[in-house]
């Protein structure tokens, strides 16, 4: 116990002598989840929150173009630009508008839209009651709402403002139709009905609800998802410094000292890993600490912690572990420091990218989500969405820590071994 | 009558992965209690090869080895409490005062309290470093450093003490220091294992010596008896080129 006592004070001097390093090891995770929090905040408030630049070129002065427009305004969705230079542009001035970037989406109603499917309507209307037959759809009688779209604008917001724009013209259509069969019933069988639209309701509802465990309802943020996976990120980023750190003693000779001296290697990295479980453990709670109370000053959501921290704690702890313990194996396996710096660098990069830190494992394609699994980054992800976004206790994420615990062992065991083979075979 | 052996040496063998020769081929050899022992050899001879093995930093590929009476192989523990070790290279934490050091060094071999303070205030007074016990190691000069690194295996009083040219980049005033200081710990029983270049610091210094080339010992014995095993009356380093050849080594 005296030794370890001992090698845990010279790791803990060694890490606090180099304050640059030190202060790299809080600021830099820091910096990095509070960037990208609010870099992934401000893109959910640019669909949200009136971001997205729109061109809107109204010539039907009827309800059809009223009510795409008031739609289109009323969803909050688009900053909407009836003028480009102060004035009211041509079709092909959108065009050009939106090709160059200037707006995102450009959105040109034709004229006479409304008394276009008024007429329609009015004609259908007269052959149902005169016993003709209808005839089917015709291009040339149909009206053409052009969307014009810049190419860097996603896929998911184009087929957004499709589905809207479609319910915008059949709700106006539905609108007349009722309004002519009204007044065509009216006036065959001279009655006095009410106009069939008060009679229009819309049955079908739907309600969105965010589910949490325990009859809980969580609202999801940027917060609430990206200071997890980030900070995940961030602990993982430690390998590089802690197997750096490994291979410094081991090339100045103090290791080979250590191991002449009443000391096993298994000792020297319980030491190791004891001080830089500290160091996770306290860039884990900065985090927490910046996401509760720093992120509302700065104008981002607060992290909710739903009151869940020694759960949390479990699995930040589990998860420095295993990140601590990739960083023996990498500091015991690579001969140089360009080796672990490069090899580290990228492995964590990649298993951050497998494991969902970056792009959601249910939109990765199938052999991806099923690789998704072996990355202990996944593990702790999924834990830390369980506790923060489902509302999961302890008991129910449990068994990710014991996977990170497990990974660490492994790492721990395999360094252990090539060191020996090393002092064996070499 | 024979001085008691305190290593023991038997057919000691070791292959590196890749090497088409063994780095020490089959040698056995007993290092006798209370001497200075001096291991010499030119560059590539197996040396540090045989100072690794002793120190149970490497594993011999064949052969046994027996340190105090303990076995390399099943007792390492017990041999590290009674060796201290002095490797060629500073191997010190930079970034630690001297002070920090020897208390993180002397704590690892055992000792503690008003004893290890005793211990660390005494030998820094004897290599003069009292001074700059509170300095980074970092911010000493190579002589200071390699006193500093000579200290560290010795604090604990080891049995045998192993020391891998440890005068090696030092100034005469250091070097002088160093070599009395070594004859002091000697004197009070300590057995030493040593290699140097520095042959006529072995002559003076080594009561006892082995010449070992390509993984061989070629020759062993106190001075004397290697002057009389070669019908000489030279110096060690006449006797020493004339076994090893004149080639430059790698």
């Amino acid at each position: 116990m005296g030794t370890i006592r001992k090698l845990v004070y010279k790791d803990f001097l060694v890490l606090v002598r180099d304050r640059g390093g030190l202060a790299m090891l809080f600021i830099m995770p820091m910096a990095l989840v509070l960037i990208m929090t609010s870099l992934q905040n401000n893109t959910f408030k640019a669909i949200n929150e009136s971001g997205i630049n729109l061109i809107l070129l109204n010539n039907d002065s009827d309800s059809l173009g009223q009510a795409i427009e008031q739609e289109i305004v009323h969803s909050n969705f688009f900053n909407v630009h009836h003028e480009i230079n102060g004035k009211k542009p041509s079709e092909n001035e959108v065009r050009e508008a939106v090709a160059a970037g200037n707006y995102q989406i450009g959105i040109v109603i034709p004229v006479d839209a409304t008394r276009h499917i008024r007429g329609r309507v009015k004609e259908n209307v007269l052959k149902i009651f005169s016993g003709d037959t209808l005839a089917g759809p015709d291009a040339n009688d149909s009206i053409l709402i052009m969307l014009y779209i810049d190419p860097a604008t996603k896929n998911s917001l184009r087929s957004t403002l499709q589905g809207s724009i479609r319910e915008y013209s059949a709700r106006v259509e539905s609108r007349i139709v009722f309004n002519e069969l009204t007044r065509e019933i009216n006036s065959r069988m001279m009655v006095n009905l009410p106009n069939l639209n008060t009679i229009r309701q819309e049955i079908v509802h739907y309600r969105e609800e965010y589910v949490g465990r325990n009859n809980r309802t969580v609202v999801p943020n940027a917060v609430q998802h990206n200071v997890p996976a980030w900070t995940l990120f961030a602990m993982f980023f430690i390998v590089i410094p802690f197997a750096s750190a490994m291979i410094k003693e081991r090339e100045d000779s103090s290791l080979a000292r250590l191991l002449t001296m009443p000391c096993s290697y298994a000792s020297i990295l319980i030491s190791k890993v004891g001080v830089y479980l500290v160091v996770c453990y306290l860039q884990f709670a900065l985090i927490m600490i910046m996401g509760v109370y720093l992120f509302p000053v700065l104008g981002l959501p607060a992290l909710d912690l739903h009151g869940r921290l020694f759960s949390l704690s479990v699995i930040a702890i589990a998860a420095s572990l295993s990140a601590i313990g990739y960083g023996v194996a990498v500091g015991t396996i690579a001969r140089t420091h360009q080796q672990a710096a490069i090899f580290a660098s990228i492995s964590v990069v990649i298993l951050a990218a497998i494991g969902g830190i970056w792009v959601p494992i249910f939109i990765m394609p199938g052999y991806m989500r099923e690789v998704s699994v072996i990355s202990p980054m996944n593990w702790g992800l999924n834990g830390f969405y369980d506790i923060l976004v489902r509302n999961a206790g302890l008991r129910q994420v449990i068994h990710y820590a014991l996977y990170l615990v497990v990974f660490s062992a492994g790492c721990l065991l395999l360094a252990m071994c090539y060191h020996k083979s090393r002092k064996e075979f070499s | 009558m024979e001085p008691k052996s305190i290593i023991h040496i038997e057919n000691l063998t070791k292959w590196y992965r890749g090497n088409t020769r063994p780095a020490i081929n089959n040698i056995s050899l007993d290092v006798p209690e209370g001497q200075i022992f001096g291991l010499l050899g030119p560059n590539g001879a197996g040396k540090t090869t045989m100072i690794r093995i002793l120190c149970g930093l490497l594993s011999p590929s064949t052969g046994d080895i027996t340190i105090g009476g303990y076995s390399l192989k099943h007792d390492t523990g017990a041999i590290r409490k009674i060796i201290g070790v002095v490797p060629q290279e500073i191997a010190l934490y930079p970034t630690l005062t001297a002070w920090e050091n020897l208390v993180i060094f002397g704590g690892i071999c055992g000792l503690k309290g008003a004893d290890l303070k005793k211990r660390i205030d005494n030998w820094l007074n004897i290599f003069g470093l009292d001074k700059n016990r509170n300095q980074q190691v970092r911010n000493y000069s190579g002589g200071m450093k390699r006193r500093l690194n000579l200290i560290a295996g010795i604090l604990h009083s080891p049995r045998i003490l192993i020391l891998d040219e440890p005068t090696v980049g030092v100034d005469v005033h250091s070097k002088n220091v160093i070599i009395e200081n070594l004859f002091e710990i000697n004197r009070g029983g300590t057995t030493i294992v040593y290699t140097s270049h520095y042959l006529e610091e072995a002559e003076t210094l080594c009561s006892y010596l082995a010449i070992i080339d390509e993984g061989t010992i070629i020759t062993k014995g106190t001075l004397n008896e290697i002057r009389k095993a070669h019908n000489t009356e030279s110096k060690l380093e006449e006797i020493f080129l004339q076994l090893t050849g004149r080639e430059l080594r790698d």
